[in-house]
C-alpha cells in the first residue's frame, strides 16, 4: 500500500473534467485507489465519489493505492495533478 | 379555471390531460424478489446501449472539444461502479422498478450535492440529471407505448418535436407546453399536423393534470375543469371545425383545376423535415419551398455535407418524381446562426440571404454539394433567397458549376442538370425580372419580404401594422410584372409567401398570372377548394381592377 499527500493546483479544482480524467486513468489500473480529504474517503474509480469531494484549488488530499500496480498508479495520478490536468494553474 | 398562454396551433381540443414529462411517467410498482433479476438485467442493457449511443455522438461531433468532454463525463457517470451498485441496492432493498430506482438514486445524489457549499461543484448535479433523464427516456421508448395518448391532451414542461410527431401518430387531441415559443420547431410541427396547441403558461403542470381540459389554440386558452356551459359551447365549435376538416379532406382526390380548366400546381412549404408527415393525406403536387434555416439555427456547430445530404435525400425519396424546391439558407435579418453572428444596425437591409452565402462560400458550398448529391434521388431544384440583382445569380450559378466539377473529380454521383431558380422578394429583382428570368429555370415570389421592402414596413412592428398591406397596388403591380417577364422567358412563377396560404388572395394571385401556389400544410385543402371555385378570366378582371 502506498500513501501520498498531494495538493490541488489547477485553478478550478477537481471539477467535472479533471475528475473525469482522473477516474479514467485510475480505472486503467488493477489496484484500488482511495482518495481522502479530511475524514471523507472516496473510491478514486468513482466519478460520483471524486466529484463529491468538492476539492477546490489548494485542497490537500491523500492518495491511497493498494494492489499489484500501485506504484505505477500513484505515479500516473501524481503526474496528472502536477500537470494541473492540462489546465491553467493559479 | 381559465389559463392564458400563446396561441400556437389552431383548433380546439377537449379531453383528459396527461403529463408526459418523464418524472411523472415513471413506471412505479412493487416488484417481487424474483423480478429483481429482470430489473438488474435491464439496467445493464440500458447502460451499455446508452454508452454506445454516447460513443456514436462523440464520433459524430469529433471537432467539438467542449461537447466531447461533456459526453466523456456522462460516460464516466454511467461506468461508475459505485453508482451502479447503489442503483442495484435500491432495486433489491426497496423492490422497485428500475425506473423508480433511477429516480431514487438521483434524489440521493441531489442530497449529497446539496451539502457541497462550493457552487462550482454543486452545480454538477446537472450532469447526473441529464444522464438520468437520458436513461429514463431510453427506457420509456422501449418499455411504454403511447396507447393512452389517444384522444388525450398532452402536457409537458417543454414538448419536443418528436413528441409532437408521436402525438400525431397516436391520435392525441391537443398539446400544452408550459414553455416554448411560436417559432419553435414543436410549434411549427403542431401547426402542420393541425394539432391544437397552447404554449407559454405561467402555471404549472400540476394545475392542469390530470383533469378534463379544453385547449383553445385560436385564442391561446387552456380551460381546466370547464363548467357545463363552457363545455357545451366548445363542443359545438369543435363539431363545426371537425365538419369543415372532413369536407376539406374529401378534396384529397380532386385536382387543383379552375372552372375554366387551368391546372394550378399546388405545392407545400416546409420548415423542418418532420413536417412531411403532415403531407401524406394531402397528395401534394410537390414541395414548393423547403426552407433550410433549421439546419443552422439553435445550434452551435454548422451542419456538415453528410448530415444535409441525408436529410435532403430522405425528403426526395419520400416524394419520388415530385418536384422539391430546396431554398439555400436564408440567414441574416432576424434569423442569425450562432456561428455566423454579425453585428448590424439594420439587419433586414444587411448581410442576409444570397449575400451572406456568397460571402461565406465555404458554408454555401457544403450545402450546394449536399443538394447536388441528393438530387440524384429525386426531382430536386435549387432556389436562392434575397436576390437583388442579376450578377448574384450568375455568381451563384458559377459556384454550383464549381461544386459539380469537384464532385465529379471526387467520383461522387451528383445531378448535372439541376433546375435553378430564385426568390423574388426585393423590389429591384421584381423590376429586373426580365433579365433575371433569362438566367433562371423558375421564379418564386416571396410576398412577405416583397411587401415589407416595397412599402418600407417592418412586418413585426405593431406600430406600423396598418401600413402592411399585401394588396397595395404597388405590390400587385410588381407581382404582375414578374409573371409577365417569366412567361415571356418561357418559365413559371410560383408564390410561396404567406399570401399563397390565405384564400382571400387566391383569386388575385391567379388573376395576376401566377402558375403555382405553395402553401403551408395546414391551409392546403382550403386553397385547393378555393381554386376549384375560381375562373381565371374573372380573376384577371378582378386583379386588374385593383391595380
Amino acid at each position: 500500500m502506498i500513501v501520498k499527500r498531494i495538493k490541488v493546483t489547477n485553478e478550478y479544482g477537481l471539477h467535472a473534467r479533471p475528475s473525469t480524467l482522473l477516474v479514467k486513468k485510475a480505472t486503467q489500473y488493477r489496484s484500488v485507489l482511495k482518495i481522502r480529504k479530511d475524514e471523507i474517503e472516496v473510491n478514486g474509480k468513482s466519478l460520483l465519489g471524486v466529484l463529491t469531494l468538492a476539492a477546490a484549488y489548494g485542497t490537500e488530499l491523500e492518495l491511497i493505492a493498494d494492489g499489484i500496480d500501485e506504484k505505477e498508479l500513484i505515479e500516473e495520478i501524481e503526474r496528472l495533478f502536477s500537470s494541473g490536468f492540462d489546465e491553467a494553474k493559479k | 379555471m381559465k389559463l392564458t398562454g400563446i396561441a400556437v396551433a389552431q383548433g380546439i381540443a377537449i379531453g383528459k390531460s396527461i403529463c408526459i414529462d418523464y418524472k411523472f411517467n415513471i413506471i412505479n410498482y412493487q416488484i417481487t424478489n424474483k423480478e429483481t433479476a429482470r430489473e438488474l438485467k435491464r439496467l445493464e442493457e440500458i447502460i451499455s446501449a446508452t454508452i454506445n449511443e454516447l460513443d456514436y455522438f462523440s464520433r459524430k461531433i469529433s471537432g467539438n472539444k467542449n461537447q466531447r468532454e461533456i459526453i466523456e463525463t456522462h460516460k464516466m457517470i454511467l461506468e461508475d461502479p459505485e453508482m451502479i451498485s447503489n442503483i442495484k441496492t435500491i432495486v433489491k432493498s426497496e423492490l422497485v422498478t428500475l425506473e423508480k430506482a433511477l429516480d431514487l438514486n438521483l434524489q440521493k445524489i441531489k442530497e449529497q450535492f446539496s451539502e457541497i457549499e462550493d457552487e462550482y461543484f454543486s452545480a454538477r448535479i446537472i450532469d447526473y440529471q441529464d444522464v438520468t433523464s437520458r436513461l429514463l427516456k431510453k427506457l420509456n421508448k422501449t418499455e411504454t407505448d403511447h396507447e393512452n395518448w389517444n384522444e388525450h391532451i398532452l402536457v409537458a414542461q417543454e414538448i419536443t418535436p418528436s413528441q409532437v410527431l408521436e402525438a400525431f401518430k397516436n391520435n392525441a387531441s391537443g398539446l400544452i407546453s408550459i414553455h416554448g415559443s411560436r417559432k419553435s420547431h414543436s410549434a411549427i410541427l403542431a401547426r402542420s399536423l393541425q394539432i391544437p396547441m397552447v404554449m407559454g403558461l405561467s402555471d404549472s403542470e400540476f394545475e392542469i393534470c390530470p383533469y378534463e381540459v379544453i385547449v383553445d389554440g385560436r385564442e391561446g386558452l387552456v380551460i381546466v375543469s370547464p363548467s357545463k356551459q363552457e363545455k357545451t359551447k366548445y363542443q359545438q365549435e369543435l363539431a363545426d371545425i371537425k365538419r369543415i376538416i372532413r369536407e376539406l379532406s374529401l378534396l384529397a382526390d380532386k385536382e387543383a383545376i379552375t372552372i375554366d380548366g387551368k391546372v394550378i400546381s399546388l405545392l407545400c412549404n416546409i420548415e423542418i423535415p418532420q413536417e412531411i408527415n403532415a403531407l401524406d393525406k394531402l397528395r401534394i403536387a410537390g414541395i414548393g419551398l423547403f426552407r433550410t434555416e433549421f439546419l443552422y439555427l439553435d445550434r452551435k456547430e454548422l451542419p456538415d455535407e453528410e448530415e444535409q445530404y441525408e436529410i435532403y435525400k430522405e425528403v426526395a425519396e419520400r416524394f419520388p418524381s415530385k418536384p422539391i424546391t430546396i431554398r439555400t439558407f436564408d440567414l441574416g435579418g432576424d434569423k442569425i446562426a450562432k456561428s455566423l453572428q454579425v453585428e448590424e444596425q439594420n439587419p433586414n437591409l444587411g448581410l442576409r440571404g444570397i449575400r451572406l452565402s456568397l460571402k461565406y462560400l465555404d458554408i454555401f458550398k457544403v450545402q450546394l454539394r449536399a443538394i447536388l448529391r441528393a438530387a440524384v434521388h429525386g426531382n430536386i431544384k435549387i432556389m436562392f433567397p434575397m436576390v437583388s440583382n442579376v450578377s448574384e445569380i450568375e455568381s451563384a450559378r458559377k459556384i454550383i458549376r464549381e461544386c459539380q466539377v469537384e464532385l465529379k473529380s471526387e467520383g461522387l454521383s451528383y445531378q448535372n442538370n439541376i433546375e435553378i431558380g430564385t426568390m423574388i422578394e426585393i423590389p429591384s429583382a421584381a423590376l429586373r425580372a426580365k433579365e433575371i428570368a433569362l438566367k433562371c429555370d423558375f421564379l418564386s415570389i416571396g410576398t412577405n419580404d416583397l411587401v415589407q421592402y416595397t412599402l418600407a414596413v417592418d412586418r413585426n412592428n405593431d406600430l406600423v401594422a396598418e401600413y402592411y398591406n399585401e394588396t397595395d397596388p404597388s405590390v400587385l403591380l410588381l407581382i404582375q410584372m414578374v409573371c409577365q417577364s417569366a412567361h415571356e422567358a418561357g418559365i413559371k412563377v410560383a408564390v410561396c409567401g404567406e399570401m399563397a396560404s390565405q384564400e382571400k388572395y387566391t383569386a388575385i394571385l391567379l388573376g395576376l398570372g401566377v402558375d403555382e401556389l405553395s402553401t403551408s400544410p395546414a391551409n392546403y385543402n382550403e386553397i385547393k377548394k378555393k381554386i376549384i371555385q375560381l375562373d381565371t378570366k374573372e380573376c384577371h378582371k378582378y386583379a386588374v381592377s385593383l391595380l
